[in-house]
């Protein structure tokens, strides 16, 4: 399980020339079992890493599309104990690392060792919270590596150097790399332009680096993969269901998943 | 009370004892640091406190008085003073501060100013101080509370800033706050982000107290030279915290009782109020490690006041540190009473504060049987009530 689980996926797609894309899905949207039949379609059309958001009614890093989920969530009757009884069907259907991803109150407020506890019971395999920095999240991190999580933590355009060492030292998962100032769902750069930061970024941690926030087609997957381990998309995947339901969100990952298949053989 | 122990230290690496920290996506690191680095610099530059002093001598009217309220000290049995902010140009303590970030902003070469509000006042004072130093501003103002302060939008729009309606959660300050967030994580590189109260994360609780502790070290200042002592208490209302720490500030290591008012909304017991610190669990939002109005899910519990100003889940992290420490009392007031308070001030001493500033009044009257004949108590006037005649119309007539 944990970090265990994602070095062996990170080997595999390196041997096999393909890049990493993980898939972020709100749990509790549009329903309780909507969302898990979402994922689990997602992981069958080809997601490599499920990031399971917690819903939470402060959503400050998120765009549009994710506060609406999280707000559906919240009052589709989502907290911690449903998203772990989310996890653990996921996991009965799909041998897929799963990633808990929500903001700290809620996983606090529930207290953290006994979220360590039952997420490890719920075939959880790590943790991302975006408002939790290194500096604050010290502990938690340090005891969630102890634990045999993965732990991912952020890096965006402008992180300087001196922290750069700091989100390595923590990190046992994947970076997640911020692609553009924003929130998600942001309106990208060219994808040229964000593959050019992340070559640069690529050479200063010592993890693979996935990057998200704003990667909305099969195209822009592709140029951002030549640089990256992979991918990570949320708010297309969840604007496609919404919009034009299951089928359409499934096929929509398939589509991501191909053009990071040809990214490496492509140049 | 504790006189072993010193209060009012800067944040060590961002926390009052375990409140504050910087709890941020990592995008606003860079940004939080710039500015840390830029307010540390102006501490020790003497040009920066001399520019600041300048305006707010000569552009926000300080000092402002200290009052000796005759008419509602008889009426208490004790001596009253009220240190009058709502003098202040704009009518409220938010100029303070305002004015300090937005010369800190242009010194840090930004283009570009936005800020939150709630009953307006914050905005207005951000718009103020941006015209007055030649910069963009965009207001991020709770749909609910662009109804209910109508008059300070107009004013805030009269003053050439933008004001975006948000429609999100409960459509006041902390939705507010959310967006403005939002939109500094987008335009970090161009934008300084006024927060209007010792909330968010570092350095904006330290720093906001520290302009804010004008109003405590003139008060201290005039009532030395008025009564020859110190007073026996300070009050003030508390939503985020700002006038609060403000007057308390210069008061912490000396043997003053201080007192916090926070909204008790429809009453502690109807889930509708804004007394974090009173019914409050500590949490994290926005940036901040603080007492905070939460469900069992940890989710950020709906508040409520009447008062804009005060109708905010959490509290600056300093205030909870104090409150744990017990160095700071706090005590909660409802709408109905507030109202009392707003009218009590305005017949008796034709002062006609705002509604947040009325908490502090009322509990003072509430309370007046508590106090000695020989005391001496100032209660804080963070702002004028013009701003609520509406409210408080509509509440009386219905």
């Amino acid at each position: 399980m944990g970090k265990e689980s994602l070095s062996i996926l990170f080997r595999e797609s390196a041997v096999s020339n393909e890049r990493v894309l993980a898939v972020f899905a709100t749990v509790g949207f549009p329903s309780f079992q909507g969302s898990i039949e979402a994922i689990t379609g997602a992981v069958e059309a080809g997601a490599d890493i499920i990031e399971l958001g917690i819903p939470f009614s402060d959503p400050v890093a998120d765009g549009p599309v994710i506060q609406e989920a999280s707000s559906v969530a919240l009052q589709n009757g989502i907290n911690i104990e449903k998203a772990l009884e989310a996890a653990s069907k996921i996991k009965s259907f799909a041998d897929v690392p799963l990633m808990l991803m929500g903001y700290f109150n809620p996983f606090l407020h529930y207290g953290i060792s006994k979220l360590f506890t039952d997420a490890y019971e719920a075939g959880v395999d790590g943790f991302i919270v975006p408002d939790l920095p290194p500096e604050e999240g010290h502990a938690f991190y340090t005891r969630a590596n102890e634990l045999g999580f993965a732990t991912v933590l952020f890096l965006s355009p402008v992180t300087k150097t001196p922290r750069v060492k700091l989100i390595n030292e923590l990190t046992t998962g994947f970076v997640y790399f911020i692609s553009v100032t924003g929130i998600t769902g942001a309106k990208l750069q060219s994808s040229e332009t964000v593959a050019l930061m992340v070559q640069r970024f690529k050479k200063k941690v010592k993890r693979p680096l996935l990057v998200g926030f704003g990667i909305s087609s099969p195209a822009e997957a592709a140029v951002i993969g030549k640089a990256a381990d992979g991918v990570i998309v949320g708010t297309a995947f969840l604007k496609t269901l919404k919009d034009k339901g299951l089928k359409a969100a499934t096929q929509f990952i398939a589509h991501l998943k191909d053009a990071l298949k040809n990214t490496v053989t492509s140049i | 009370m504790k006189v072993h122990k010193k209060f009012g230290a800067p944040p060590e690496k961002g926390f009052f004892g375990p409140y504050g920290g910087r709890y941020v996506p990592e995008t606003l690191h860079f940004a939080l640091d710039e500015l840390e680095e830029a307010f540390r610099t102006s501490l020790k530059d003497r040009n920066f406190k001399k520019e600041l002093d300048f305006y707010l001598k000569e552009y926000a009217g300080r000092p402002t008085p200290l009052y000796f309220a005759k008419r509602l000290s008889e009426k208490c049995g004790f001596r009253v003073y009220l240190k009058r902010e709502d003098l202040c140009h704009t009518g409220s303590h938010k100029i303070n501060n305002t004015i300090a970030q937005v010369l800190l902003a242009k010194h840090m070469k930004k283009k570009r100013i936005i800020a939150e509000t709630g009953a307006g006042q914050h905005g207005v004072a951000t718009a103020t101080a941006a015209a007055l130093f030649g910069l963009k501003c965009e207001i991020y103002m709770g749909k609910t509370d662009m109804e209910r302060q109508r008059l300070n939008v107009f004013r805030m729009r009269s003053l050439g800033a933008e004001v975006h309606p948000v429609s999100s959660g409960t459509k006041t300050l902390k939705d507010a706050m959310n967006e403005a967030i939002r939109d500094w994580v987008t335009n970090v590189q161009t934008t300084h982000y006024v927060i209007g109260s010792v909330a968010g994360p570092h350095p904006y609780p330290w720093m906001v107290r520290t302009f804010q502790s004008v109003i405590g070290r003139e008060s201290k200042q005039q009532i030395l030279k008025k009564e020859k002592r110190l007073p026996d208490a300070v009050v003030a209302c508390v939503g985020g915290g700002s006038n609060a720490m403000g007057i308390f500030h210069a008061f912490l290591n000396d043997p003053v009782e201080l007192i916090g008012v926070e909204a008790a909304g429809k009453g502690l017991s109807s889930g509708a109020h804004g007394a974090s610190l009173t019914k409050g669990e500590p949490g994290v939002l926005h940036g901040m490690h603080t007492y905070l109005l939460q469900t069992e899910d940890g989710q950020v519990q709906n508040p409520h006041s009447i008062a804009a100003g005060l109708d905010y889940p959490g509290v600056g992290p300093e205030l909870s540190y104090l409150k744990d420490e017990g160095r700071v009392h706090i005590h909660a007031v409802t709408d109905r009473q507030a109202i009392e308070g707003f009218k009590l001030l305005a017949s008796t001493e034709g002062i006609i504060p705002a509604l947040e500033s009325a908490h502090a009044v009322y509990w003072l009257w509430k309370n007046r049987k508590n106090f000695s004949r020989n005391a001496v108590v100032i209660v804080n006037v963070s702002g004028r009530g013009d701003k609520d005649a509406e409210i408080v119309e509509f509440f009386t007539n219905g």
